[in-house]
């Protein structure tokens, strides 16, 4: 991609000047995925008629002189959990290995709709359960900064995919982090906006009540172009805000932080996190205090609970959410039993023992167990609460507070086989990134620098409830004054 | 109820039941270790006071609420073709998705 | 065998007459081929979201209403799981911790009524079909828009179970909430029944029974149930804790099923649907849609019409039954043979050709005209009946179907004369005995002339013409 350019807004800006045709652009991507995607894993498959008629359409309607729309020729990946019509879609999972949509999701039909371009959909952690991408039933997914490194999940494949310039933008999900943590390991920005922002309709459900479809990019200016696109109610989906966000023309009216309260919540940016991310991201916070903005240190108390309460909704839900793959209506049947001499009481157990990897059987069990008679109260309920403790805490914070920043992960990527086995201390590092997700808060990951031995770190930002501008001009503003984005990994 | 502590084979023995999953013999006990390792590490939030704050845990799973003018419309919409509501179908048999024999839950 | 006092509660599903179903797009119909009625959200394909159905609310809103709960203001979804088949998503969407309405009650008899526990709203199951090949499952009911009534323990005999269900059907009818057919399946019934000893409060062990698919099954099957768990007791046996399905061919109900461990469904708050919120504006324009109750409509047709209570009862179990009534009052009908006629002629005459009372081929100003010219006795009992079998096929106004089927009186001494003149032709000993003062002999000629005409002649100019004609001959 050399002979054009790579953030997905000035491929737009190209397009609709008539510098760039769009038959080319899928072509030239689809040539680079082909080249360098058998190593990374990125896609688990391609469009490519479906890239290629868009592109003609679109080359169609440029060459009539029709106005093209923001994200005209702007190539996307889509992460295996969001449907589009007659591609297979599964989650990262074997339950969902032959299961084809049979309509595409809101959140990508909008996309196409303003002229952006689907190429591919994305490997991922089963069902998004998981932070290496090493869950998906179908491949492994490497890091562009180095292939034995993990590159975070569960969006694994859209942050690789950016990050390995094999598409503009790329399509995630953030349940509890799925898109920040990626972003943060392979040096790219993601945003997990507001919670019912971007319509869940055709998004295959972990946990509904955390569920977001997210992005990820080169820059935060690409994200707010997103944004614009994706954002606004859905009739399809009751949980969708009633309105869409307009955050591109924010991004125009500041060039430095000025007024800008910045809070640094103690809970989040200390125990826990290594003393590399730590330097790197409070270089980060120096940097904004000199951009004019008003540092406030914090505190958020509750954080302590987020992560148990964090697991015990998300897979109570999810155990609520999966029980719909039994064998029955679609999805893996097991082959082991006879229709005719069986109940189906067995060949939904051995469907499901067969169709689903062992983190998510893990994590059905944990949820099944958190909503359980005797156990619920216990349990699900007192995480309901801690979660509402929370989300009182962040509206108290916002008040004083107009962006809150932290580490995204408490680690740069680790490598393959280096990472904790034990479930807890997996769940732990989440920790960082699960409470905006339990508030439904903005929430933003951007490159701030790199370890010793050049792996990315990044910095975290999170926005009151609604206010995903907020996150959005803050990151700009930093990427106006910074280079960390801009640092690509040798292929 | 029994303490956390007391997950044991009989609990995950129910538990596999309650979300039809069969657990191997061979994975069993590394199955119950992890998951008493969670439970006891989340049961932290059974010893927290929640309730001095007088939140309501119902909004918690939900940020907001719909009204009456939210609700869909009664219209109804021609659905799908047969051929597509049994797409995805494992087996099917006279335009119905087929199981094996039921026996009552 | 009076030592047991019975103890019964009903669970009554009633489907909310919406057009499509209660979270999805696809209609909603009795009748059509399997899974020809399912939207994407009806199977739980992966990616799909519930979109609650207003209609549906609405509904369900009259009919705790019209049953005297108390709607709450604040109402959640809850999702109930179990795996089944018939249920696509593992888990039915519900109502658990925060229900549509609390309270009401349904009277059961004189100076008795049950209290209502909750009104709440749910989706239905699919069906499913078990074949040699395995079980095939339809989802063309999946999804549709149910109202689940749960009453209190109140019910003390079978009797007023059936009661129950009666009041219950007429009051949700009257809302015009669901047309309530127990035969199609748009309510249904499960009851629990127990027995206690006399004086006691303390409740027996209860049965669950299933299957009870008419008024009269949930009769039956209770009265057999009280039989049966008496004679238990009597045998100094335990009654245990079990669904039972009741089996009407054979007039038994048989163990499906151990009640020892309560099925855990693990009810969470739909994550998918946020709690909806009513506001009074809401309840009060509902209200407003119900109009008048079966009770009060009673009472209004005893006092206006003087008609007798069955009568009136007969009326008032159904709203349309009785708005045409009053149509055919207005058009000038009297009310008690414009009541025979809609519950005894036209009422059958519908069923028979598997329409409702709104599809009738005869309107009520039709009929009204029909008992019009029955009271003046254009028509008689007989003809009428056959102006009255006409209108059904053709749909014209009464006194063209006099016309088209030569029914009109021979009125005019002109026309009668002759057939005057051939009876007593024929009968010359009938009219001598008139003739010699045996007046009943007249009868004979009456009615030689009545079969002739087929009860055309006007009797009174008849038994006028009769006379004066024998007179002159004699």
């Amino acid at each position: 991609m050399s002979t054009s350019p790579t953030t997905a807004t000035a491929i737009a800006k190209a397009m609709r000047n008539g510098d760039l045709c769009a038959v080319d652009i899928v072509q030239a991507q689809l040539q680079r995925i082909a080249s360098l995607d058998p190593e990374l894993g990125a896609f688990c498959s391609t469009f490519d008629d479906r890239a290629t008629a868009n592109a003609v359409r679109l080359d169609e309607r440029q060459k009539a002189g029709e106005s093209l729309g923001p994200l005209a020729g702007v190539v996307i990946g889509s992460k295996d959990n969001l449907l589009v019509e007659n591609e297979l879609a599964s989650a990262g999972s074997r339950m969902l290995s032959t299961f084809r949509a049979p309509f595409t999701a809101t959140s990508l039909q909008r996309l196409e709709l303003h002229d952006g371009l689907l190429i591919g959909r994305t490997n991922m952690d089963e069902f998004g359960m998981g932070s290496t991408t090493e869950t998906s039933a179908f491949q492994k997914t490497r890091n562009p900064f180095g292939k034995d490194l993990v590159p975070g999940g569960s969006s694994g494949g859209s942050a690789v995919a950016v990050a390995a310039d094999l598409c503009a933008i790329a399509i995630g999900s953030d349940t509890g982090g799925s898109v920040r943590q990626p972003a943060a390991l392979c040096g790219v920005t993601g945003l997990k906006p507001t919670y019912g922002r971007v319509p869940r309709y055709g998004l295959i459900a972990y946990a509904s009540s955390l569920d977001c479809v997210g992005a990820l990019a080169r820059t935060a200016e690409d994200l707010a172009l997103w944004l614009d696109c994706a954002s606004g109610q859905d009739p399809a989906d009751a949980t969708s805000l009633p309105t869409p966000a307009t955050v591109s023309h924010m991004l125009a009216e500041r060039s430095d932080l000025k007024g800008v309260r910045i809070g640094v919540p103690r809970e989040l940016n200390g125990e826990g996190v290594d003393d590399e991310v730590l330097t790197a991201t409070q270089a980060a916070v120096a940097q904004i205090r000199d951009l004019g903005g008003e540092v406030i240190d914090c505190a958020l108390p509750s954080a302590k609970h987020a992560v148990p309460a964090y697991y015990l909704l998300a897979t109570a839900e999810a155990a609520s959410n999966l029980a719909r793959y039994d064998g029955v209506h679609y999805g893996n049947r097991t082959e082991q039993t006879d229709p005719s001499q069986q109940s189906s009481i067995d060949t939904t157990t051995q469907s499901r023992s067969e169709g689903f990897g062992a983190e998510v059987q893990l994590r059905i069990l944990l949820g099944t167990f958190a909503s359980s008679y005797g156990y619920s109260a216990q349990f699900y309920e007192r995480a309901r609460l801690a979660r509402r403790a929370l989300q009182r805490e962040f509206a108290q914070l916002f008040e004083r507070c107009d962006v809150l920043l932290s580490p995204t992960s408490p680690t740069a990527a680790p490598h393959f086989g280096d990472h904790e086995e034990d479930p807890l201390a997996r769940y732990m590092w989440d920790a960082l990134t699960v409470p905006a997700s339990l508030a439904g808060i903005p929430a933003l990951s951007m490159p701030c620098g790199q370890t010793a031995d050049g792996r990315p770190i990044a910095l975290q930002a999170m926005a009151k409830h609604g206010h995903d501008g907020h996150v959005l001009q803050l990151a700009h503003v930093f990427q106006m004054h910074s280079q960390h984005h801009l640092r690509r990994p040798q292929l | 109820m029994p303490k956390p502590q007391a997950i044991d084979a009989n609990l995950i023995a129910h538990l596999g039941e309650l979300a039809r999953i069969r657990v191997p013999e061979d994975r069993q006990e590394e199955l119950r270790a992890k998951l008493q390792q969670l439970v006891v590490a989340f049961s932290t939030l059974a010893e927290t006071d929640f309730e001095a704050a007088g939140d309501d845990a119902n909004a918690a799973t939900s940020m907001r609420t719909m009204t009456a003018d939210e609700l869909r419309k009664d219209t109804a919409e021609t659905p799908p073709s047969v051929d597509q509501v049994l797409a995805n179908a494992p087996q099917t048999a006279a335009h119905c998705f087929v199981v094996a024999r039921v026996v009552e839950p | 065998m009076t030592g047991y006092t019975t103890v019964i509660g009903l669970e009554v599903h009633v489907q909310l007459g919406t057009n499509s179903k209660l979270f999805s797009p696809a209609p909603v119909a009795a009748l059509g081929d399997p899974n020809t009625r399912v939207h994407h959200v009806d199977i739980g394909l992966p990616g799909v979201l519930p979109r609650p159905n207003r209609r549906a609310i609405e509904l369900a809103t009259r009919a705790a209403l019209a049953l005297g709960s108390e709607i709450q203001l604040y109402s959640e979804f809850a999702r109930k799981h179990y795996f089944y088949p018939d249920l696509p998503k593992g888990y039915q969407i519900s109502q658990f911790d925060l229900p549509l309405a609390l309270g009401g009650s349904v009277v059961i008899g004189e100076g008795r009524s049950c209290r209502l526990h909750r009104l709440h709203v749910e989706e239905d199951a699919g069906k499913l079909t078990h074949t040699a090949i395995g079980t095939l499952v339809d989802l063309n009911r999946a999804g549709v828009a149910l109202a689940e009534i749960v009453s209190e323990p109140d019910i003390r005999e079978p009797k007023e179970a059936h009661t129950f269900l009666h009041r219950l059907r007429e009051v949700i009818r009257f809302a015009g909430v669901s047309d309530c057919d127990m035969e199609l399946g748009s309510m249904r019934c499960d009851a629990n029944i127990s027995l206690m000893p006399i004086g006691s409060d303390t409740y027996g062990t209860k049965v669950e029974l299933k299957n009870l698919n008419s008024m009269k099954m949930v009769h039956r099957a209770l009265e057999y149930e009280v039989r049966r768990q008496t004679a238990v007791l009597a045998a100094g046996g335990k009654v245990i804790a079990e669904t039972r399905g009741w089996h009407d061919e054979l007039g038994e109900s048989r163990s499906m099923r151990s009640k020892e461990t309560a099925p855990d469904y693990r009810y969470l708050p739909d994550p998918d649907l946020p709690p909806i919120v009513l506001d009074e504006a809401f309840v009060t324009a509902q209200r407003e849609q119900i109009g008048e109750l079966p009770e009060d409509r009673r009472n209004r047709y005893r006092q206006t019409h003087c008609l007798s209570d069955q009568d009136v009862t007969a009326l008032a179990q159904d709203r349309d039954i009785g708005d045409w009534f009053e149509l055919l009052v207005a058009a000038g009908a009297d009310a008690k043979p414009a009541c025979n006629w809609l519950i005894e002629e036209l009422l059958p005459a519908l069923r028979e050709r598997k329409l409702k009372l709104l599809q009738s081929p005869i309107s009520a100003t039709g009929l009204a005209e029909l008992l019009t010219l029955l009271k003046d006795k254009t028509l008689t009992q007989k003809t009428s009946r056959l102006v009255f079998a006409h209108l059904l096929e053709t749909n014209v106004s009464a006194k063209q179907a006099i016309k088209d089927l030569g029914l009109g009186k021979i009125d005019d001494p002109a026309s009668l004369q002759p057939l005057v003149d051939a009876a007593i032709a024929e009968m010359p000993q009938a009219a001598r005995a008139v003739a010699a003062g045996t007046d009943r002999a007249i009868d004979a000629l009456k009615g030689l002339v009545m079969r002739k005409t087929r009860g055309r002649a006007d009797p009174g100019l008849l038994d006028s013409l009769l006379r004066t004609t024998i007179a002159a001959n004699s």
